[in-house]
């Protein structure tokens, strides 16, 4: 029970940091890009970066949780 | 007026909502106290969340459109370790329910979600007077 834990905490953490660090980084890059393009549109779309950014940090949020969860009762 | 302004008073505007609900839930209903204070800890540290990556957006908006090429992060590990403090304050000394604590976390995150689907559809993010709407005019 104790590695399997171990090994679910690692998998869980790991999985949802790797989705969200593709998503943010597609999230972040395309919002730059626009705003270099088209200044004068900044505050659309940092608004709708804002959406994106905060529900892709919702996963990972949960998979740490449930990975101390996991690593309690290692 | 600046988009993300209005967009995240709004968010605070709802979760101040929330807030009192659990408040008023947990002074109603004692035997749900641990419930309600795990959502009130979850929304609380939310929040937080929801300020910081604000902050932060703003911060790389600014950066792009003066076109400066310097690093900057999201800030990601700051709010990962804010939610976890919170299910660790929640769980070890308050002894608040974990489930309660960890959907309280996606309080800011549901009322952005949903803001963001209204703004789509047509309705302003943020209500405005009949002075900003020129009607007066």
């Amino acid at each position: 029970m104790g590695a399997l834990a171990l090994v679910a905490a690692a998998i869980v953490f790991g999985l949802g940091a790797l989705g969200a660090g593709i998503g943010n980084g597609l999230i972040v890059g395309r919002t730059v890009e626009g705003i270099s393009r088209q200044p004068e549109l900044r505050g659309t779309l940092q608004t709708t970066m804002f959406i994106g950014v905060a529900l892709v940090e919702a996963l990972p949020v949960i998979s740490l949780v449930l990975a101390f969860i996991f690593l309690g009762q290692a | 007026m600046d988009d993300l302004s209005g967009h995240l008073r709004t968010v605070k505007r709802i979760t101040f909502f929330f807030l009192s609900v659990c408040f008023i839930g947990w002074a109603l209903l004692p035997e749900y106290k641990p419930l309600f204070g795990g959502l009130v800890l979850g929304a609380a540290a939310s929040l937080a969340n929801a300020f910081h990556l604000s902050w932060k957006v703003q911060r790389v908006g600014a950066l792009s459109a003066a076109g400066v090429v310097k690093r900057h992060n999201l800030g990601f590990l700051t709010r990962a370790c804010i939610g976890l403090l919170a299910v660790v304050i929640a769980t070890k000394y308050f002894s608040f329910s974990l489930y309660a604590t960890v959907a309280g976390l996606f309080v800011a995150q549901l009322a952005t979600l949903i803001l963001g689907i209204r703004a789509k559809r047509g309705y302003p993010a943020v209500r405005q007077s009949t002075d900003e709407r020129g009607e007066n005019n």
